[in-house]
């Protein structure tokens, strides 16, 4: 019953703007979480900066009866930082790699009105690397991915890509399949 | 300028500033959003939104300045 009521919450295509007809997503890929727990963690501090100043000054703030203007300055203060968490929560989910039978798309969404939209047909990529740089990445194994199609072209790099290794290797499995379906 | 003047200033644009980026948020989410995690989180954003907002809303009705 609640599976009919929300399906949208469970199981949704993975659809996009611009699909092609007989075009399948294979993998939908983000930065890896690791790269938004930071800054979120960070707001909680900030929304959380309040509380700091009730402990030391709350007597005071009470003696100048001012706790009832202090509560609702703190309740404003919830609301622009929940708005800042999802703000950034936003932009992690909009950016976004979709790797398809036919192209790699990437979406880079660099604020609510700067959008970006590139993509390659998977018939041009020669060349597919990653690269695994530091503690975290190696620790939490996210990385660098990047795809080269012909040599005058642009290099595509994708940032924090989780476990880049599988990725490459999904990469690579749907170009051999598309050229041997092309007899190359 | 009276302080309850300011403060109802301050908080009428606080509000009207957080319902508009509500809206863009929403907007973008579900718009642009590939698979359930953005569905998800424009849910999670509208219901823990809306309580803070009534939480402030309570809070402002019970100001006495």
């Amino acid at each position: 019953m609640k599976n009919k009521l929300v399906p949208i919450f469970h199981k949704t295509g993975n659809s996009f703007e611009g699909q092609e007809v007989g075009e399948e997503v294979a993998l939908v890929l983000r930065r890896h979480p690791f790269t938004i727990i930071i800054p979120l963690l960070f707001i909680l501090l900030i929304a959380l900066l309040p509380s700091i100043v009730w402990v030391y000054f709350s007597e005071e703030i009470r003696a100048r009866n001012y706790a009832e203007l202090f509560f609702f300055a703190w309740s404003l203060w919830f609301l622009l930082s929940w708005l800042m968490s999802f703000y950034l929560l936003t932009l992690y989910s909009l950016n976004s790699v979709i790797i398809t039978n036919k192209r790699i798309i990437e979406n880079e969404q660099q604020g609510f009105f700067r959008r970006k939209v590139s993509e390659l047909h998977t018939y041009r990529v020669q060349d597919v690397a990653v690269r695994t740089h530091g503690l975290f990445e190696t620790l939490l194994s996210f990385g660098e991915l990047s795809v080269q199609t012909a040599a005058e072209e642009r290099e595509f790099v994708f940032q924090q890509i989780p476990h880049p290794e599988r990725v490459k290797d999904a990469i690579m499995k749907i170009v051999a399949s598309h050229r041997s379906g092309l007899g190359l | 300028m009276n302080i309850g003047v300011l403060v109802d200033i301050v908080a009428g644009g606080i509000f009207l500033v957080f319902w508009i980026t509500s809206f863009v948020i929403l907007y973008h989410l579900m718009r642009f959003g590939i698979g359930t995690l953005p569905k998800k989180a424009a849910m999670v954003f509208l219901v823990g939104g809306a309580t803070l907002f009534s939480l402030a809303i309570l809070i402002y009705s019970e100001l006495n300045i």
